[in-house]
């Protein structure tokens, strides 16, 4: 079993700002999207065992009920899976900022709405912050194409969705919340264990120039 | 030829500024509440000849100002816990109407870039701010006599 890897505070506050630059990368390509402020929360970076990342992610979370959730992989130095977490209401309100779901003819086409729509928002989202994070520290990442799972995707599926055996992973999480529509959501990216390493040690090198 | 002009251009420039910030006394205040960001911007305007103070919240840098500290130049950032960047360049424009607030932002949304320039910013820099941006933001506040 190994070690598992601890971050300094100020490596955190490195991380945090990372990820600050990077959602606010990808907020603006969503908001030039739909036309809308999205409210950035400051982001929370943490180490977390993947047997209990589902509660540590549900915990954010305002409704709980059912959710929808979008998986994308990258690979590289900085390797691991991006997730954005909305209820099922939400995806339902994101829907309509891209159209519909007021100009849907039948409740098939409500759903295929709104797992395209997930699909872009989500492409968009992991993708312009994950890119940036990476550039910021000297890489660049691939990405596979995004999978939509539900909505709904009840709790117990969500949980097992999210954890996995295995070692603790970097947890970059940020709230969002679009300005005027009462409605949020979190986007998430876990690293491996591996990616963890080389991003602290990439770190390290950031910090030790700046001290 | 002309590219070795343009770098001596630059290192006079930059040899002049250094003295004249000697005697101009030149401040600033960075408030961020990201240490690694205080530090970046740190690192830049003393490479500017910038002697620099920080405070990690908006709270704080209202407070430090309310002791009589006057910089030359605040740069603040947008997204902090607490009143955060908006209500911070509200307060400033309302009670040092001639302190200049140089925002320094992730976030690059159109919605907000709005919101800042309304609330009283003197120039916008982009995160991760290089030090070629916080120059020309800087010029641009000589140019209109904004900052010695």
């Amino acid at each position: 079993m190994s070690e598992r890897i601890e971050f300094s505070p100020i490596e955190l506050d490195a991380l945090q700002e990372s990820m600050n630059i990077g959602f606010g990368k990808a907020a603006a390509a969503l908001s030039d999207a739909v036309d809308l402020q999205v409210i950035l929360s400051v982001p929370k970076i943490s180490v977390t065992d993947r047997e209990s990342l589902a509660e540590t992610i549900l915990s954010e979370l305002r409704d709980p009920r059912g959710f929808a959730l979008v998986e994308q992989n990258f690979r590289g130095q900085v390797s691991g899976t991006g997730f954005l977490l909305v209820t099922e209401s939400e995806a339902s309100k994101l829907a309509g900022l891209y159209g519909g779901p007021g100009n849907r003819s039948s409740a098939i086409d409500s759903v295929s709405l709104e797992r395209d729509v997930l699909f872009e928002v989500g492409n968009l989202l992991i993708g312009a912050c994950v890119g940036k994070i990476a550039e910021l520290l000297g890489e660049s990442v691939s990405c596979a194409p995004p999978r939509v799972i539900g909505a709904p995707l009840s709790r117990a599926l969500l949980v097992s969705r999210l954890e996995k055996p295995g070692g603790a992973g970097l947890v970059f999480k940020t709230l969002f919340h679009f300005d005027d529509m009462n409605m949020d959501g979190l986007l998430f990216l876990v690293t491996s264990e591996a990616a963890a390493a080389w991003i602290k040690a990439a770190i390290d090198r950031t910090i030790e120039g700046l001290l | 030829m002309g590219q070795e002009a343009g770098r001596a251009s630059h290192s006079v420039a930059f040899l002049f500024r250094d003295c004249y910030s000697r005697f101009m006394d030149l401040r600033a205040l960075i408030v961020d509440d990201s240490l690694v960001a205080r530090l970046s911007m740190r690192k830049i305007l003393a490479e500017l000849g910038y002697a620099t103070e920080q405070a990690e919240s908006g709270e704080a840098a209202l407070a430090r100002l309310a002791t009589g500290f006057r910089p030359s130049v605040v740069f603040l950032d947008l997204t902090m816990p607490g009143i955060g960047g908006i209500a911070t360049l509200e307060a400033i424009a309302r009670n040092y109407a001639n302190l200049p607030v140089i925002v320094v932002t992730a976030d690059i949304q159109s919605f907000s870039l709005d919101m800042a320039k309304a609330a009283g910013s003197a120039a916008i820099v982009r995160k991760p701010a290089t030090k070629d941006e916080i120059l020309a933001s800087l010029e641009s506040l000589r140019l209109a006599e904004r900052i010695p």
